[in-house]
């Protein structure tokens, strides 16, 4: 099926000259979200359940995405909502622990949401923006991607010391497919910093890693 | 209530209120990506043996799987395979949802093909 015969809001925008050539891969709504990030100006990268998607350690069950940028809180009023309104709502930035939370919904056509996470500056946000992957993702094409140790970290922070919800199994899932691949020493460095040490010396008793 | 629990519900309710087609054709979509992904994961980690391959898969998309049950299912793709060709990444969505869903997710916008 040729590209032109396809509705074109599922088209994708090529997002540089290397990915223009490349006119036959999957397409996802939510890369929009990413290309209205790269319009504006604004680092991002994939985290959460669609991060652990990417990597090829879970499903993707839902229709969201969370992503972490690089902007300054003051920023997201003048820099990031104009970049998605009016065809998307965007929620006001919520200061909550150590990070700050946004999101956008698409308001018409098709259904998705994007969560916004903008970290505080500390010593593992720097490193971990600074360790992002470029993947080449069958679903949402050139993407930047959490690293699986700062995903496992991630998940570790959010988790508020609770393993057994979404969480917590997602951690589970992250330390059996992963553990032994990962680079231990940089976990448990941030892990003390993150003060979730004890939270990940459970997880990985619970799953026998 | 919150901003964000606003449109929690919102797409909520949008989903309910999906077309049952575009939702099969969404879901088919998810399943296709899914597998997709796995396929380049497993290519990131350069495993091309089908058993391994197997485990892989196994081991990702149902991690609950006891192992003796994954075991079995490798030995088994093992022994199917020693005389056939070896597993091969699924191109289009039609080698993972069949060609009914793929017509559904091409008549709803979805490319359903690998990467050139």
């Amino acid at each position: 099926m040729s590209q032109s015969a396809l509705p074109a809001r599922r088209r994708r925008a090529p997002v540089d000259a290397r990915d223009a050539n490349r006119d036959n891969c999957v397409v996802d709504g939510r890369r929009d979200v990413i290309d209205r990030l790269a319009s504006a100006g604004i680092p991002c990268f994939v985290t959460g359940s669609e991060a652990m998607a990417v990597i090829g350690v879970a499903y993707r069950a839902t229709n969201d995405i969370d992503l972490v940028l690089d902007l300054p809180p003051s920023a997201y009023d003048d820099r990031l909502r104009p970049a998605f309104e009016p065809e998307y709502l965007v929620a006001s930035l919520l200061h909550v622990g150590p990070r700050w939370m946004g999101s956008a919904i698409r308001s018409r056509g098709e259904v998705y949401k994007a969560d916004f996470v903008i970290r505080e500056p500390d010593s593992w946000g720097v490193e971990a923006l600074a360790r992002v992957l470029e993947v080449d993702d069958p679903g949402l094409g050139v993407v930047r991607v959490s690293t699986p140790e700062d995903l496992l970290l991630a998940k570790l922070e959010f988790a508020d010391g609770d393993l057994d919800g979404q969480q917590g199994r997602d951690i589970s899932r992250l330390l059996t497919a992963l553990w032994p691949t990962l680079d231990r020493a940089y976990v448990h460095r941030h892990a003390a910093g993150l003060g979730v040490s004890h939270l990940l010396e459970e997880a990985l008793r619970r799953a026998g890693a | 209530m919150p901003a964000p629990d606003l449109l929690a519900r919102e797409l909520q309710e949008r989903e309910l209120a999906e077309d049952p087609q575009a939702r099969a054709a969404r879901l088919a979509n998810q399943r296709w990506v899914t597998m997709a992904r796995l396929w380049s994961a497993m290519e990131r980690a350069r495993i091309t043996d089908p058993g391994d391959q197997a485990r892989f898969i196994c081991e990702r998309l149902w991690p609950e799987l006891h192992p003796d049950v994954v075991t079995a299912f490798v030995e088994a793709v093992e022994r199917n395979t020693r005389h056939a060709a070896p597993l091969l990444r699924p191109l289009r969505a039609r080698d993972v949802v069949g060609e009914r869903l793929e017509q559904l997710m091409i008549e709803h916008g979805y490319h359903g093909m690998a990467h050139a």
